[in-house]
């Protein structure tokens, strides 16, 4: 006998649990509240899920077997890029010569950036934040946001600049040219870490503070060309060995 | 199952889902940039190969569809977590519903994700609140409250509703488990609430309580002959086949106290009052007898008891027909007529027939007109009761979770057959039969039941007399509720166990032409919930069983070999053949598309025609309550919406319950389309928007029943019950209406396009 009761406790159910307010404050106490378990955080938060995202694109071009997963989807379009590229060799190099003003002006760029540390500390970050984590690291990681958050955001606004400098267009265009490129590893490492955060840039018509450029790393594109220079570049390193 | 889809946690998890998320993104993205690089014929070759990459990540199974009991199969297109979509399967592999698929069938399918979903067992705390348990705790809770039952009040106080939405293997276990380990035989189904007084007519004219056709027959048929069906919304695709028919030239007539979307393909639509249907059917048959229409070699040959049902419907002349049911003499003489000219015959009926409190005589009245007219057992001609839940037929008939039947309709009373599953289930097994569903409601109040086992159903909304239903649900000692939701029922529970959807386990159903079918797993289970025959093995050993079946075909295999009708019907069978209709008695036995092609399945191999006379509602129309209330279905909505109010698209057609009302009595009451409208009974009242077309007679109201917000059964009675089926009368309850002042008119009543209910 039992009088009728309809509320049952969230955890007996298929409900996901409510996620807090977006921003800074969300961010930080679900990082101490989930210290030990980012993954755990990163449900919680949009601005964290899509720094995960864009590292975890990264850092899977440094390993074989993880590109392969993105990759094999891909092989056709890649396959049907050298295709361009074996048939009109002369087509591509005039392409190249028309771009390659945008591509030096990226390149300079990106040694400006590189020299000035950025781009070691986001990829610091993107590197912390892909792993495992276990209580130490996860500190770590909220210690990192937080300390950073000043260089972040200036490196985010740099790398829009580029947009704003419709350098990006330039840069898509140059993509499948790469293919045919003897780009070295570590150029094209550079290279992808700056396209997709200048992809980031693409929705940067409002000044924005590092959570909004964070957020602003939703962008389909931003993700998009990033992960595609990262296959044509992956395609590119397999050939050469 | 495809390993490729096991999905991962933690961290692990979180990389595979961005991974996929990027792979998407690289996808669009990659495929802009080759649009603008590529020619034309050049994409389309990546284009395919793409398509076809991205369909090679899926799982693709065949299934059988878990809504109404037509038995369409279908490709299920998932990723392991989510139905993507379904397309009918291979023709050859679904003879029922060969390319099409109905609105649920293709869409409706978010319920298995549903967050409503249980995933954990409920327990209640100190405080009777629920609070979540684990499979441990609340077995145990489980077996304390049955053991406590039968221990204080002998186990004839327990009782268990079985599930037609579960499988045929889980159904067979349902019943063993009320009779080996409960030890009782009150054990029914919905069935009750529906096609039992099908089951009990048909059984005692033809034998079998089931379609005698197959429906293939309905494509060689010359004439169909549909009564009490919405066949379009209650049975989508057999209201497709029944249209193609027509298309095709042949004959269709439709008696219906609604001018359903089918009647408006027929030849012929007669308008009745509900609840006089033996009037009517028995004023066509004397026209038939009277005029020497009917098949004389059929009735000589393969039938008993002509004389006296030509004494019988002697009554029933013309006029007298239409003074009580309204069916005007000519239309009874043309339906007749058209019968006796037709070389085959179909008759087809739904629970406008059945749900009455003289169902039984309904259903007789009907198989004595298609054996007169010798429209059995020949192709193109026969009887076919459209089932309603997806496996009644199987689990709820076929698998003997009834009171008084075993599987494959062995007798309890049998002396013989109770012994040979007393011995194969090491077990005594009382001799009388339990009691019927709705009996049991009645049984709580001053008869010996006191808890309850209840499986995949929802009485709470489905009983009639809702009022009464949850009193007892309250009032009941100890209450176990197995389902997916806290439905409306599991809130009355004691303690409720989440169990798994069609989706989600491996098994048969057995559809409304006694097709056998496979059910596959196409999704993982939700959470911690487990399959109902699972759930069920661990209760019975916790309860001094050694149930030891590793997967539903070690069942299967037990169940064939107390069941004769199914003893061919091996899961490696059905693989094979893609569908089995029994009776199959052996594994070369190729199955019975039609029955009684030589003999009816009587003692006498005859067909036992029964007379039946005059019948009424138990309550007919008063000057206090001077409409009748119909209650049906509609095409967006299953039953009590667990299965589709998750669904929006679902929803955005049809969100609420409403009332017909015929344009003229709406007037005379002051109700306009979209006004709210009081429906009142003797058993209480609701209120639901009015919905103003001429479908609907003027003296007759339709509501349907997919809403708790206006339950419909508020209106209808517990006790008013066929006597031999003890099927509610759901199709007849005499109302009155009024309008609602002070609240505000929808213009959407109902539905954003007019809905329709069946039957």
């Amino acid at each position: 006998m039992a009088q009728p009761v309809r509320e049952v406790p969230e955890g007996a159910t298929n409900t996901e649990p409510e996620r807090p307010q977006e921003g800074r404050e969300a961010l930080e106490s679900v990082l101490e509240e989930y210290g030990g378990d980012y993954a755990d955080a990163a449900e919680y938060t949009d601005e964290l899920e899509n720094v995960l995202e864009t590292a975890i694109l990264v850092i899977s071009s440094a390993d074989d077997e993880e590109v392969d997963y993105v990759t094999d989807s891909m092989v056709t379009l890649v396959q049907a890029g050298d295709a361009i590229s074996t048939e009109g060799t002369v087509a591509l190099a005039e392409s190249f010569g028309e771009n390659a003003e945008g591509f030096a002006d990226l390149l300079d760029e990106l040694v400006r950036l590189d020299q000035e540390g950025h781009l070691t500390m986001f990829l610091d970050l993107a590197g912390t934040l892909a792993e495992p984590l276990d209580e130490d690291d996860a500190e770590r990681l909220a210690n990192t946001v937080g300390e950073n958050a000043e260089e972040l955001a200036d490196v985010l606004e740099d790398l829009m600049a580029l947009k704003q400098a419709g350098q990006l267009d330039a840069l898509l265009d140059l993509a499948a040219t790469f293919s045919s490129l003897d780009a070295d590893e570590t150029t094209a490492n550079a290279l992808n870490d700056v396209l997709g955060a200048v992809g980031e840039a693409e929705e940067a018509s409002e000044p924005m503070g590092l959570f909004g450029a964070l957020g602003a790393l939703r962008s389909s594109e931003a993700r998009a060309g990033l992960g595609y220079v990262v296959e044509i570049l992956k395609g590119l390193g397999r050939r050469n060995t | 199952m495809s390993s490729n889809n096991e999905r991962k946690e933690g961290v692990a998890g979180f990389m595979q889902r961005a991974k996929e998320q990027a792979n998407r993104n690289v996808e669009h993205f990659a495929e802009g940039m080759a649009a603008g690089s590529m020619p034309e014929g050049k994409l389309f070759d990546i284009a395919q190969q793409i398509s076809d990459k991205r369909l090679g990540e899926l799982t693709v199974d065949s299934t059988t569809c878990g809504y109404c009991a037509v038995g369409c199969r279908f490709d299920v297109y998932t990723d392991g977590e989510e139905v993507l979509a379904t397309r009918a399967a291979d023709p050859e592999e679904s003879p029922v519903n060969d390319i099409s698929t109905c609105v649920k069938g293709k869409f409706s399918y978010n319920f298995a994700n549903s967050e409503e979903r249980l995933t954990d067992p409920l327990v209640r705390d100190e405080n009777g609140e629920w609070r979540e348990a684990t499979w441990d705790e609340a077995l145990s809770r489980v077996v304390e409250g049955f053991q406590d039952i039968i221990d204080e009040y002998g186990n004839e106080a327990m009782s268990v509703i079985a599930s037609s939405k579960a499988t045929n293997e889980e159904n067979y276990l349902m019943g063993k488990f009320a009779r080996q380990v409960l030890g009782t035989n009150t054990v029914d189904n919905c069935n009750r609430l529906c096609h039992s007084s099908t089951v009990a007519g048909l059984a005692k004219t033809y034998g079998y309580g089931a379609a005698s056709i197959s429906v293939k027959d309905f494509e060689e048929a010359d004439l169909i002959f549909l009564t009490g069906s919405n066949t379009t919304e209650a049975h989508p695709v057999l209201g497709t086949r029944v249209k193609q028919h027509v298309k095709e030239g042949g004959d269709l007539i439709v008696f219906d106290p609604r001018e359903t979307q089918i009647a408006e393909y027929a030849d012929q639509y007669t308008s009745i009052r509900p609840g006089y249907d033996t009037v009517w059917v028995n004023g066509v048959t004397r026209y038939i007898i009277e005029n020497d229409l009917y098949d004389e070699e059929f009735v000589a040959e393969r039938t008993e008891g002509f004389e006296e049902v030509k004494e019988a419907v002697e009554e029933f002349t013309l006029d007298y027909v239409e003074e009580v049911t309204g069916a005007p003499p000519e239309e009874i003489v043309s339906a007749a007529e058209a019968i006796a000219e037709a070389d085959r015959t179909v008759f087809g009926w739904t629970l406008g027939i059945t749900e009455h409190s003289h169902g039984t005589d309904n259903v007789a009245a009907l198989a004595n007109l298609a054996a007169i007219t010798g429209n059995v057992g020949k192709p193109g001609t026969g009887v076919s009761p459209f089932r309603g839940q997806n496996n009644v037929q199987g689990g709820g008939g076929d698998m003997g979770p009834l009171p008084d039947n075993f599987p494959g309709y062995q007798k309890v009373a049998d002396d013989e057959v109770r012994a040979k599953f007393e011995e194969a289930w090491d077990c005594e097994i009382p001799a009388e039969r339990g009691y019927y569903t709705t009996e049991m409601f009645n049984a709580f109040d001053d008869g010996p039941l006191e808890g309850m086992f209840c499986i995949g159903e929802n009485p709470s909304l489905s009983e009639p007399g809702k009022k009464h239903a949850d009193e007892v649900l309250e009032e009941m000692e100890f209450l176990v509720v197995q389902d997916l939701f806290m439905n409306e029922t599991a809130k009355y529970a004691d303690v409720v166990l989440p169990a798994v959807s069609f989706l989600e386990k491996e098994g048969t159903f057995a559809n409304t032409d006694r097709r056998v079918q496979k059910v596959n797993q196409v999704l993982e289970k939700k959470g911690n919930a487990k399959a109902d025959w699972e759930i069920l093995q661990e209760l019975a050993n916790r309860m001094g069983r050694a149930w030891d079946y590793a997967d539903t075909n070690e069942i299967n295999e037990e169940m064939r070999s107390l069941t004769p009708i199914y003893g061919g019907i091996s899961h490696e069978r059905i693989e094979e053949k893609g569908g089995i209709q029994w009776p199959c008695w052996d594994e070369d036995h190729p199955g019975t598309e039609r029955l009684y092609t030589e003999e009816f399945n009587t003692e006498s191999g005859k067909a036992n025609l029964v007379p039946v006379g005059y019948a009424e509602p138990m309550a007919p129309q008063t000057e206090e309550f001077p409409l009748t209330l119909t209650t049906g279905r509609v095409l967006y909505q299953y039953h009590t919406g667990t299965m589709t109010h998750p669904e929006e698209g679902i929803m955005k057609y049809n969100d609420r319950d409403f009332v017909e009302i015929n344009p003229g009595t709406a007037a005379s009451y002051g109700i306009e389309n979209g006004d709210p409208v009081r429906l009142e009974s003797d058993k209480g009242e609701i209120v639901v928007t009015a919905q103003v077309t001429e479908r609907i007679g003027e003296d007759t109201v339709f509501a349907p029943i997919h809403f708790a917000e206006t339950a419909v059964n508020t209106l209808t009675d517990s006790e008013r019950l066929d006597p031999e089926a003890k099927t509610p009368e759901f199709k007849a309850t005499a109302v009155r209406i009024s309008p609602v002042e002070g609240q505000q008119s929808t213009d959407r009543p109902g539905s954003v396009e007019p809905a329709r209910g069946d039957d």
